[in-house]
């Protein structure tokens, strides 16, 4: 299992978020890719999408399966990693290297009330030593 | 209140699972590996080389007496005269409406002995269906001269497919013939000490499979199973789980009972006309599925291909226009053509061999119409060798 990364925060629902300044970005982390196996299609959100927390960021299959990835905080998509869905098996390969979006965080945005949870914490989460 | 679900049964080979660091599902009601490394990986082995699955889950159903033959031939569609101890026969088995109750797979055990192989999820469905046949069958029940017995614990099964397979299989002691036995034809084998186990094995073995290549299933007894399986994975085969298991057989468009066939689906709809002797007097279904095979079923399975990424799901509707006309029998990502496919039960308005032409055709995927083109079934068919 590869380490889970400390420079950003996790969702219980297996998305990482990488917030620097009004952005942040939002991918799904390696245990989930792992749990979903191999993907053979990701659709991030388009530029401009409106989400709230909670709300799909990208539709992502695999052979068996689709499942959808959540916004862990709101915002607009500003960017949409068309890599993953020219490439879906990128984020197999690369989970935390490969966002799906980045969003504009809506004002006032404040991380510490998100609910998110820091590497420790996830990797207690999920069993495996951080 | 609803019962919890049991524990899930074992496979004789669960711990080779486990060990090999399989995912482990419940299916059928047993614990059996959705995958080991990863599908895609497991699919391609299969494809290009040779993987083994565990199949032992499959249900065993042995069929004997001097009326048994009688008896077969009024249950299924297939003639099962055909069934001389070399050749395997593939058939539905059919309620008196058509409706399919079961797809199976007959042995010859003997003069008077037969052995059908069902899905496990069927399996007391199936015992009960056959036993119940057997016992209207002769009117009274008549144990001297007809016997239905469950027998599934006598035997584990591997499934050895891929091009490589055979020549594969033909490496281990006592299976050197092998390769002698056609397409669809059975045989039994004794393997040699060592290999699966200290003692010789007997084997029965057939050149029959669920994944669109050549490949062989091997039957024996459940103790032996663990041994055989190291020895072949040894000699190269690649494990594969029920995950490639199922996108091998829907790129072959081979039917999965729960999906293209059902209580009430006939084969007829499921496109498996092929496969029901209708020169047979009579047989459990006939007089429906005739009916349907000469004026036509109200719907049928057909291949269908989005024109976009997206990858329809069993369950999915099917439109032609605005209207529904069917659903997505099973759908997936196929890893030989690299895209998703769906085979869907659908409204089938013009009579004909052909599956009649779907205007405007849309799978709903995400809650949005997905254009999709009428495709020929299977959608893959391996390459003719030599």
């Amino acid at each position: 299992m590869s380490a889970i990364p400390n420079d950003r925060l996790y969702a219980k629902s297996h998305e990482w978020v990488r917030i620097s300044g009004t952005l942040a970005e939002v991918g799904i982390t390696d245990h989930a890719q792992h749990e979903l196996g191999d993907l053979v299609f990701a659709d991030p959100a388009p530029v401009g999408k409106a989400v709230r927390a909670g709300d799909p960021v990208a539709t992502l299959e695999s052979v068996k399966a689709a499942s959808d990835a959540y916004a862990p905080v709101a915002g607009t998509v500003a960017e949409s990693n068309r890599k993953v869905y020219d490439d879906p098996s990128l984020l197999n390969s690369d989970p935390y290297g490969q966002p799906l979006v980045a969003l504009d965080l809506a004002p006032g945005f404040d991380a510490a009330a998100a609910g998110l949870l820091d590497a420790d914490a996830y990797a207690a989460l999920i069993g495996e030593k951080g | 209140m609803a019962a919890p679900d049991p524990a899930p049964l074992r496979t004789p080979l669960y711990d080779e699972h486990v060990s090999l660091g399989g995912r482990m599902v419940d299916f059928a009601g047993y614990a059996l590996p959705v995958q080991y490394g990863g599908i895609l990986e497991e699919h391609r082995a299969v494809r290009a080389a040779a993987g083994l699955f565990d199949v032992s889950h499959m249900a065993e159903i042995a069929v004997s007496g001097p009326d048994a033959l009688d008896f077969l031939q009024r249950l299924l569609p297939a003639d099962v005269s055909r069934v001389d101890g070399r050749r395997v026969v593939y058939t539905p088995m059919c309620r008196e409406d058509g409706g399919t109750v079961d797809d199976l797979l007959v042995y010859r055990l003997g003069p008077d002995a037969w052995l059908l192989v069902v899905n496990a999820a069927n399996r007391a469905k199936d015992v009960a269906w056959v036993k119940e046949r057997a016992d209207a069958f002769v009117g009274r029940p008549s144990p001297a001269r007809l016997q239905v017995e469950d027998v599934s614990d006598r035997y584990a099964q591997l499934a050895l497919q891929g091009p490589a397979a055979v020549a594969l299989a033909a490496r281990l002691p006592g299976l050197s013939g092998a390769p002698l036995l056609g397409r669809y034809t059975q045989g039994s084998f004794t393997l040699a000490p060592g290999a699966a186990g200290p003692r010789a094995v007997d084997l029965l073995v057939s050149r029959t499979g669920y994944t669109g290549e050549d490949g062989l299933e091997l039957y024996l007894a459940p103790e032996s199973a663990p041994a055989l399986w190291r020895t072949l994975l040894a000699l190269g085969a690649v494990p594969a789980g029920l995950g490639a298991r199922d996108s091998l057989r829907f790129e072959a468009a081979l039917p999965l009972y729960g999906h293209e066939l059902a209580d009430d689906v006939t084969p007829v709809e499921a496109g498996l006309v092929r496969f029901l002797e209708f020169r047979k007097p009579d047989f459990s279904g006939r007089a429906v599925l005739l009916r349907q095979f000469t004026q036509g079923a109200s719907r049928r399975l057909v291949g269908l291909s989005p024109e976009g990424r997206a990858i329809p799901r069993a369950g999915c509707a099917v439109h032609s226009g605005t209207r529904p006309v069917g659903h997505v029998t099973s759908g997936m990502f196929s890893p030989t053509l690299g895209k998703g496919l769906g085979m869907a039960l659908v409204e089938n308005l013009v009579g004909g061999a052909e599956p009649a032409p779907i205007p405007d055709c849309a799978i709903r995927i995400h809650d949005r119409p997905e254009p999709a083109a009428l495709v020929p079934l299977p959608f893959y068919r391996r390459p003719k060798q030599g």
